[in-house]
């Protein structure tokens, strides 16, 4: 809400009356030297009468006889010569710069945030330069000529005391002789005035007689001059010691302007080094002021009753009144019909003109200038002075009564210049009156409107300044001039009575014709009054005050425009408005550049990169601009703060911070592996599950009650993995990236850390914490994740504040970590607080544990991709990274993983393992992948090979199982590392189930020694990535012969999974048994290894192309006869997969466990071709038939007289373009017969035995052919219910022409 | 000749804008674009939402008709139960017929608003949204 009474007196002061001085050139010369001041400014300070009579005031007698009281009063004293308008021209250059030095001091103020805005006291606190601004722009619109206001309403003549030659008559010479104001010699300002005179003396240059003398004559002269004739004396002080502070005369002495005016001199003296008023003792301002006041209230005051009251009479006769009124009816007629420009002003209310004392000087003052329009003694002068006068003396009413006639008399007469002015004054007495809000707008906007027409018709067209040889202002310039002054007035009056709606209204439609200095101060004051509104108007305060910058900006007033800038980045700041948000910075830099301040620049520019609207050449050129700015700054050798660059974007409110508590993760895989897997290896090597969080370390915590901290050991590095990107359409090259870190050490932690510092006082970072530096390029919308790590070297608490870097390696930035904080815990409880406010975002806070063995994992050896089943060896190294010994370490693998050399623990149960686990730990399949194991040998229990078993450091290295899970636990109480020590284990790797796979290994230790309390266990997380391509799918049928106990027969069927690779399949091997490929082998005591002799024929090696398949067959024989055969066996297929390029030999072992082993039939048989591929004939025009070999192998599991019979059933071609072997074709003639003769009986064969017998097939046409018209008869002699026969399974052959050929296709 | 300014904006929670587009009917003129003051459109836009709270007030419907006005420039309104503000800068269209955009666009919206992953300060970033919208523009203000 405003102030109404200060609003009333801020208006009510515009009509203070004007007094002209007039000092002889002598009086002025003694007193500037005495005092440093002139007369003039003598007098001023004195203007101001707070109390009149003291506080029951001076009952004013108006015409109407209305009881008025005068309590206050301001008299204006001026130099003749001085009263005048300055030129709009003069008065625009002075005004701005008054701007400008009163912008000076407030614009480096910081800027008030929005809440102190909308709750100041007054809109002046938050733009102080505008009271300045509009003080001196009221001062400049003082003596227009349309208006009597500043007309002054007597003159004091004042003369020395050392006058010689009679004071009477110096009084009037001095008066004849005064330079009277320009608007006084052209007519348009009343001659007559009240004179006083003063005579003033020296009391110190001057001599007590000429005081005597003076008065002498004064009192000659009294008589003559009446009671306004008075000596004062003065200077009755020491030069050394002025009574009163120079401020009290410097605060009434206004601006100089070049060419004078506005009541003051082109120029000041310069203020003397003594001071001002050196010589004046508190007596002498005493007499000043009492000469001031006595001046006032009992000359003054009742000359201007005298006045107004001579003045009502000589109105009253002309104007009002009903004959008057009808006169002025047919007057207006007239002039209405003989039209506004033809008739400026009626001859009626023109007058009679200047007096006959002026007429003579006006010849010569106005040189050529026109007539004022109105001159003093018209009648609409008189009404004007009438009204000016009684509004000084407070008569509101009389004054109203007077301008509403003057108003309505000059509106007929057009002359809207002098009719604006008395809306003024009409709007002023509403406002003093205290009439309706909407009485005082009407006025003044009436008045705004008429000033803003250029003052209309005649009247408006002509200059009211009277600036002594000054060209007249041009007629707009000045209307708006007036126009912006009545708004003023307006908005004061609005704001004093809490209507900032219409104070906003009419500053902004006195803005618009404004020049952009005023228009830049009334969209300030537009925009401030929006946040007096209720609710306040924020976003459109934001708005004005950024139409506000641009017009200060455009008149060269830079620290007003960017301080208008400044206040509305609060209100755009984060809302999302990113176009004005880029404006916003982009002004305030070029600003801030311009004006010196390099830091705010770079910190605008900086802002602008996050624009991401912009193209690439845009974006560059933010880049540049900031660069520029910096290399200024070090050129200028300005320290700039690093700055907080939105380059690159970061995610700093959800930042990975990676610690090493008790759970020591070795690698990234390691984190990102599932708890599931984890937990049965962490169970197995600790004992028990721990989860992710505060562990056992948290001890070292001081506040644990009330929040768990995170942990992390002495010398062990904390990372943060942050999410990094490059929105903009340019690379950028950051360097330097950093964590800014600091380390507390707490006085606890200290007592306990050897080495630590003590007391609370932050440890140098560099001292403290080693930061690791990361370096990286960032292309056009690429992202990325970089860890940052931070080791702390002692004990406290680490604080990972911010990141650091360096953009292009010029722009330093830095940006907090924002991490959203956990709500508070309830006192006691531990409970979280849900209705307490959130914590603000900040960095992490991790206590700093004392150092601790670290075991570092490697695993060498395993390559990224794998097949199926093959077996790899590898080597695990430990480290101890620690800056402890370790002891007591425990290692848990998953499947697929096994320490060679590691013998199981005391009560391990073989059968209980599967069969992976069985070719794991056993030696047989590191000795196969070492190549150690010759081919043919059977499964031992032995350690490996030399080459392998070497390896193993590590004694009495058991294994156990891990309950419910394929992991098995690794234990070696003996080891102890010392820090930095390495130590390799050999380890076995068979991956089978195809995929990606993680091979997780846990290891578990303890401080050596027990050197930290609490610290019972650590443990470390390793994972390795892998991939597994399929191998090998292998399908196995074992058949139990019938005669002879412990023999079996293997069928295996073999699929190359791989597309790519070829495999060499070794002999299948069946633990708890041994094999051969060859029947005979298993004849005889010896049989068993009768294929691994070295005599024997080299066991058969398979070739088994990428894609392919192939059957197997080998005969089983179990090591204890004597035992009944099993229900099942496992069938173990060795294979060496081809080299590839860069690689060695890649070998593996197939598996198909527990296969039944069932009775199965007497003979097996197995046609196939002699020969692999097709067969090729020549052209069977010339030769009909084409011989095809074939090879049909039997093996008998009992003994039998067995009968092969051929051609038994219709073969069937499957060439090209026919169909499938059922298909229901017309009977076609044979495509095969077979050579020889078709029943070959091949006698009795042994138990247990192999044949193969050559058979021939003629073909008769090229193609696929399915030969499986061959059968078997078999018979035991003595034993008919043994007979049987069966049909061999068919075998496809395939038969291919050497070369094309006419017969070929006669054939088909 | 300068071509007719038509600037559309959502405006959701907090003054963010969620959604904004130039809808004259040379949008698409790069060069046009550069030529145009787009951060005095953003400025008046953003300054006419006081003036939008003030209407929400005084107002019972959805459509709260020219809310503000700069130069030439005039900003229609309308208003959603939800406190989501359309926003429409133009220089003096015709009132049935923004206020019938209003209407179509307000079911675009809401077919927007009906994605179980759209929130009210989740900018919309639909192309399809975008296009129905360019087409009812030119529906209404060709």
């Amino acid at each position: 809400m405003g102030d109404p009474a200060r609003a009333r007196a801020w208006l009510a002061d515009i009509w203070s009356p004007a007094v002209m001085v007039v000092a002889s050139p002598e009086t002025d010369a003694a007193c500037l030297a005495s005092t440093g001041l002139t007369v003039v400014e003598l007098l001023r300070p004195f203007g101001v009468i707070p109390h009149l009579n003291g506080t029951v005031g001076v009952p004013i007698r108006t015409a109407a006889e209305h009881p008025v009281r005068l309590h206050s009063w301001r008299l204006r004293f001026y130099a003749p010569q001085h009263m005048f308008q300055p030129s709009p021209a003069a008065a625009d250059a002075h005004l701005r710069g008054v701007l400008s030095a009163a912008a000076a001091a407030g614009v480096m103020s910081p800027v008030p945030d929005l809440d102190t805005l909308i709750h100041a006291g007054s809109v002046s606190e938050a733009a102080p330069w505008f009271e300045v601004y509009r003080t001196e722009f009221f001062r400049m619109m003082a003596f227009g000529e349309h208006e009597t206001m500043d007309h002054p309403v007597a003159c004091l003549l004042v003369v020395p005391s050392t006058h010689r030659g009679g004071m009477g008559a110096a009084f009037e010479e001095l008066y004849a002789r005064a330079p009277l104001p320009p608007l006084m010699r052209s007519g348009a300002m009343e001659s007559s005035l009240l004179r006083l005179h003063l005579v003033l003396h020296d009391a110190r240059a001057s001599s007590a007689e000429d005081l005597e003398r003076a008065e002498m004559e004064l009192r000659g002269v009294s008589s003559q001059l009446g009671s306004a004739c008075q000596i004062l004396t003065i200077n009755h002080g020491s030069e050394e010691t002025p009574v009163m502070d120079p401020r009290f005369w410097i605060s009434s002495m206004e601006e100089t302007l070049p060419g004078g005016g506005a009541g003051e001199p082109p120029s000041r003296t310069p203020t003397p080094a003594e001071g001002l008023g050196r010589r004046l003792a508190p007596r002498d301002v005493e007499a000043l002021g009492d000469y001031v006041r006595e001046a006032a209230v009992r000359v003054l005051i009742p000359h201007l009753e005298a006045r107004i009251r001579g003045l009502n009479a000589h109105v009253s006769d002309a104007r009002r009144g009903l004959r008057n009124q009808l006169k002025s009816l047919l007057w207006r007629g007239a002039s209405a019909g003989g039209g506004a420009a033809a008739a400026p002003a009626s001859p009626r209310l023109r007058g009679e003109g200047p007096s006959p004392r002026d007429q003579g000087d006006l010849s010569g003052a106005r040189g050529g200038a026109p007539p004022p329009l109105y001159p003093s003694g018209s009648l609409v002068h008189r009404m004007r002075s009438l009204a000016d006068l009684a509004l000084m003396l407070g008569d509101v009413d009389g004054a109203a009564s007077t301008l509403r006639l003057l108003a309505a008399d000059l509106k007929a007469d057009r002359a809207f210049r002098h009719y604006a002015g008395a809306q003024e004054a009409l709007g002023v007495c509403a406002a003093l009156s205290g009439a309706p809000s909407a009485e005082v707008n009407a006025c003044l906007r009436e008045a705004f409107y008429r000033h803003s027409q250029g003052g209309g018709g005649a009247a408006g067209a002509r200059s009211s300044s009277a600036a002594p040889g000054a060209p007249g202002p041009a007629p707009e310039r000045q209307g708006v001039r007036y126009a912006t002054r009545a708004a003023l007035m307006l908005t004061e009056y609005c704001r004093g009575a809490g209507l900032h709606g219409d104070a906003v209204w009419i500053l902004m439609k006195a803005h618009y014709r404004e020049d952009n200095t005023g228009a830049g101060l009334l969209l300030e004051q537009a925009a401030h009054s929006l946040l007096r509104l209720q609710p306040p108007r924020a976003r459109k305060f934001a708005f004005h005050l950024v139409l506000a910058g641009l017009r200060y900006g455009a008149c060269d007033q830079d620290g007003l425009a960017q301080r208008c800038y400044r206040q509305v980045l609060e209100v755009y700041r984060g809302k999302g408005w990113g176009l004005v948000e880029e404006h916003l910075h982009d002004v305030l830099g070029r600003y801030a550049r311009e004006l010196g301040d390099l830091a705010s620049a770079a910190r605008c520019h900086a802002a602008l990169l996050g624009a991401q609207r912009s193209g690439p050449g845009t974006q560059r050129s933010h880049l540049d601009q900031l660069y520029d700015t910096v290399r200024l700054a070090a050129a200028k050798e300005v320290a700039l703060p690093p700055l907080e660059l939105p380059l690159p974007e970061m995610d700093l409110e959800r930042p990975g911070l990676v610690f090493q508590g008790q759970t020591w993760y070795g690698n990234a895989a390691a984190r990102q592996a599932p708890a599931e897997l984890w937990r049965p290896l962490e169970r197995a090597v600790v004992g028990d599950v721990r989860e992710a969080g505060p562990s056992w370390l948290d001890g070292a915590a001081p506040q644990r009650a009330q929040r768990r901290v995170p942990v992390c050991c002495v010398g062990e590095p904390v990372s943060i993995d942050l999410r990094i990107s490059n929105p903009l359409s340019v690379d950028l090259e950051v360097s330097r990236l950093r964590l800014v870190c600091r380390l507390e050490a707490g006085a606890g932690a200290a007592s306990s850390a050897p080495g630590a510092t003590s007391g609370s006082r932050p440890t140098d970072v560099a001292d403290g914490v080693e930061v690791w530096e990361e370096r990286l390029r960032l292309r056009a919308g690429e992202a990325t994740v970089v860890c940052l790590r931070a080791a702390p070297r002692r004990r406290g608490t680490l604080h990972l504040d911010a990141v650091a870097w360096t953009l292009d390696g010029a722009a330093d930035g830095l940006r907090p970590l924002a991490v959203r904080q956990p709500l508070p815990l309830k006192p006691g409880t531990g409970a979280v607080c849900i209705d307490a406010a959130r914590p603000p975002a900040a960095g992490f806070r991790l206590e700093v544990g004392p150092a601790l063995p670290c075991l570092e994992l490697a695993l060498e050896g395993l390559s990224p991709t794998c097949l199926a089943g093959q077996v790899a060896l590898a080597t695990l190294r430990l480290r101890n990274a620690g800056g402890v010994p370790l002891a007591g370490l425990r290692l848990a693998g998953g499947a697929g993983w096994h320490l060679a050399g590691a013998v199981p623990a005391p009560g391990i149960d073989g059968r209980a393992l599967s069969l992976g686990q069985r070719l794991l730990v056993s030696s047989e399949a590191g000795d196969w992948a070492a190549g150690g194991v010759t081919e043919g040998a059977e499964p031992v229990q032995a350690p490996g090979p030399p080459a392998l078993r070497g390896q193993s450091a590590l004694k009495n290295l058991a294994w156990t199982l891990v309950p419910g899970t394929p992991a098995r636990l690794y234990s070696a109480p003996e080891v102890q590392l010392a820090p930095g020590e390495e130590l390799s284990l050999p380890c076995v790797i068979r991956l089978t189930r195809p995929g990606p796979r993680l091979l997780c290994i846990a290891a578990s230790y303890r401080v050596a020694g027990g050197a930290v309390q609490g610290a019972a266990q650590r443990s470390t997380r390793c994972a390795f990535e892998t991939v597994v391509q399929p191998s090998l799918q292998l399908s196995a049928a074992v058949a139990a012969g019938t005669c002879e106990p412990g023999a079996a027969l293997l069928q295996l069927g073999v699929v190359n999974l791989q597309g790519l690779e070829a495999f060499e399949l070794h002999r299948p091997r069946c633990p708890g048994w041994t094999s051969s490929d060859r029947g005979g082998g298993l004849e005889g005591g010896a049989h068993g290894d009768a294929g691994d002799s070295p005599a024997a024929p080299p066991p058969r090696v398979d070739e088994l192309a990428a894609g392919g398949a192939v059957t197997r067959h080998a005969w089983l024989r179990r090591r204890d006869p004597a035992r009944p055969l099993p229900a099942d066996c496992d069938v173990v297929l060795p294979w060496l997969a081809a080299k590839r390029a860069g690689a060695g030999a890649r070998r593996g072992l197939s598996a198909v466990p527990r296969q039944l082993v069932r009775p199965g039939p007497r003979i097996h048989a197995l046609l196939a071709p002699a020969a692999p591929g097709p067969a090729t004939h020549p052209g069977f025009q010339e030769q009909p038939l084409c011989r095809v070999p074939l090879v049909l192998r039997l093996w008998t599991t009992a003994p039998a007289h067995v009968v092969v019979e051929l051609g038994g059933a219709a073969d069937e071609a499957e060439g090209a373009g026919q169909g499938g072997s059922g298909t229901a074709a017309p009977a076609a003639p044979l495509a095969h017969v077979w050579a020889g003769r078709t029943r070959r009986a091949l006698g009795t064969l042994r138990a247990c035995s192999e044949l193969e017998l050559e058979l021939e097939v003629l073909v008769s046409r090229p193609g696929r052919h399915a030969l499986a018209d061959v059968s078997l008869a078999w018979g035991q002699p003595g034993a008919r219910q043994l007979d049987g026969s069966r049909p061999v399974p068919g075998c496809l052959i395939e038969v291919v022409e050497a070369g094309p050929g006419p017969g070929r296709q006669g054939l088909q | 000749m300068t071509s007719p300014v038509l600037h559309f904006v959502i405006v959701g929670q907090n003054d963010h804008p969620i959604f904004e587009a130039d809808l004259s009917s040379k949008a698409g003129d790069a060069s046009h674009r550069e030529e145009r003051p787009q951060y005095l459109y953003h400025f008046v836009l953003h300054a006419a939402l006081d003036a939008v709270e003030e209407q929400e007030w005084a107002f019972p419907s959805m459509h709260l008709g020219v809310v503000d006005r700069f130069n030439n420039f005039q900003v229609s309104a309308y208003s959603t139960a939800a406190h989501i503000r359309f926003m429409l800068l133009h220089d003096g269209r015709s009132d049935d017929a923004i206020k019938s955009f209003f209407k179509d666009v307000h079911e675009l919206y809401l077919k927007v608003m009906m994605n179980p992953f759209f929130t009210f300060s989740s900018k919309i970033t639909s192309a399809s949204f975008h296009q129905k919208l360019k087409q009812q523009a030119r529906l209404y203000f060709r």
